[in-house]
């Protein structure tokens, strides 16, 4: 059992932080997705790819973590642009914020589905099985996420300040 | 190119996962166009990030702490398993108790003849029926037949039980002194004391044979 907790850990702490945008709340996810994985492992239909089970596993208790997150508007991310004042700030560290922020602003759907096609290397048949949707949905999904996820980057200039930082560098 | 068909390529090669720089298309629509120039930057530097693991690690103890969850859970639920039988195993023994230990014989002699039997066996019966002495004889006997070979399937199923608990005998036993309780309400069982011809006669079920 730890070997395969220990296996897939830092894959689904990767989709759980990119669709929660912080630690404590992903390392929740990741536990209770695993815990729900071992409870569960025989409902798994062993003719099928383990990753689509364990990310629908992980995804669903994400967008279930975002929903008490709304009932509870106690934290939000500023999405305001914040001066960093920080002197030898990593250009590509920043870029990576900024990403993250971007994807914080997408609907859970396009995010996961995002997520899961570029971090994860899913195919878009893998993806439409673990969200359970039809394939078309998925591919507008991910393209619709591309395109707002530029739209923010541009709108906040982060592309501009970060490539001129990684010159600078 | 237009820049809606520089949009929709970009689309087409991200999909394929091909790196869109390394389209000469898109590069050569790009140099032309600064809008369509700074999207293939930002799509670069997005599928930059995108491609590596996220930078923040989860605790090392994450994964311990998930199996001591799980280990937890999985004691609890086999606590409520045995307590689950041990209370099934309580009330079958409550339901079983009043029979064990009785013969057959005393079973036979503290029988009362079903009420529900008994009232078929002594209802009134219309003045105009059909029926007669030798059809109730012949519907006493099919009952007579069929009680018998349920109760000799009953015994059947009962033998591997037998054989495989003694402990069960006790409840065979009284199972069949239950049976035999109940044949003797039967009608014609009794047929001298409870005059059966007259309950029987004018009984609906007149073409059994």
């Amino acid at each position: 059992m730890l070997a395969l907790v220990e296996h897939f850990r830092g894959q689904v702490f990767g989709l759980c932080y990119r669709m929660l945008g912080n630690r404590e709340d992903a390392e929740d996810a990741v536990q209770e997705t695993f815990f729900r994985v071992l409870k569960n492992l025989g409902k798994w239909d062993a003719n099928r790819d383990f990753e689509p089970w364990l990310f629908a596993i992980a995804g669903n208790r994400c967008r279930t973590a975002l929903a008490s997150r709304k009932r509870r508007p106690a934290s939000y991310t500023i999405v305001e642009p914040i001066a960093d004042t920080r002197p030898n700030l990593d250009a590509a560290n920043h870029l990576a914020e900024e990403v993250q922020l971007g994807l914080d602003q997408l609907r859970p759907d396009y995010r996961q589905a995002f997520v899961l096609f570029h971090q994860h290397d899913l195919s878009y048949e893998q993806i439409a099985e673990t969200m359970s949707r039809p394939l078309g949905t998925i591919k507008t999904w991910i393209h619709r996420a591309r395109n707002e996820l530029i739209q923010f980057l541009r709108q906040r200039d982060a592309i501009e300040e970060s490539s001129y930082a990684m010159r600078r560098v | 190119m237009q820049c809606v068909e520089f949009e929709k390529h970009l689309q087409q090669l991200l999909d394929e996962r091909i790196a869109p720089e390394t389209d000469e298309q898109l590069a050569a629509h790009a140099e032309s166009c600064p809008a369509c120039r700074a999207v293939l930057e930002i799509q670069k530097r997005i599928m930059e990030v995108m491609s590596e693991p996220v930078a923040v690690r989860p605790a090392d103890e994450l994964s311990h702490a998930v199996l001591d969850r799980f280990t937890a859970h999985r004691k609890r639920a086999r606590r409520r398993l045995a307590t689950l039988a041990l209370a099934t195993a309580a009330a079958l023994l409550i339901a079983v108790l009043p029979f064990v230990g009785d013969s057959p014989d005393l079973a036979q002699k503290n029988s009362k003849p079903n009420p529900k039997v008994v009232g078929l066996a002594i209802a009134p019966q219309p003045a105009s029926s059909p029926w007669n002495e030798q059809d109730a004889e012949e519907l006493r006997l099919l009952i007579r037949r069929v009680f018998d070979e349920i109760s000799e399937h009953r015994r059947e199923a009962l033998e591997p039980v037998d054989r495989i608990a003694s402990g069960l005998r006790p409840l065979t036993t009284t199972l069949n002194a239950a049976f035999a309780a109940i044949r003797q309400t039967l009608p014609g069982q009794e047929a001298h004391e409870s005059e059966p011809h007259q309950a029987w006669t004018g009984h609906s079920t007149a073409h059994v044979s």
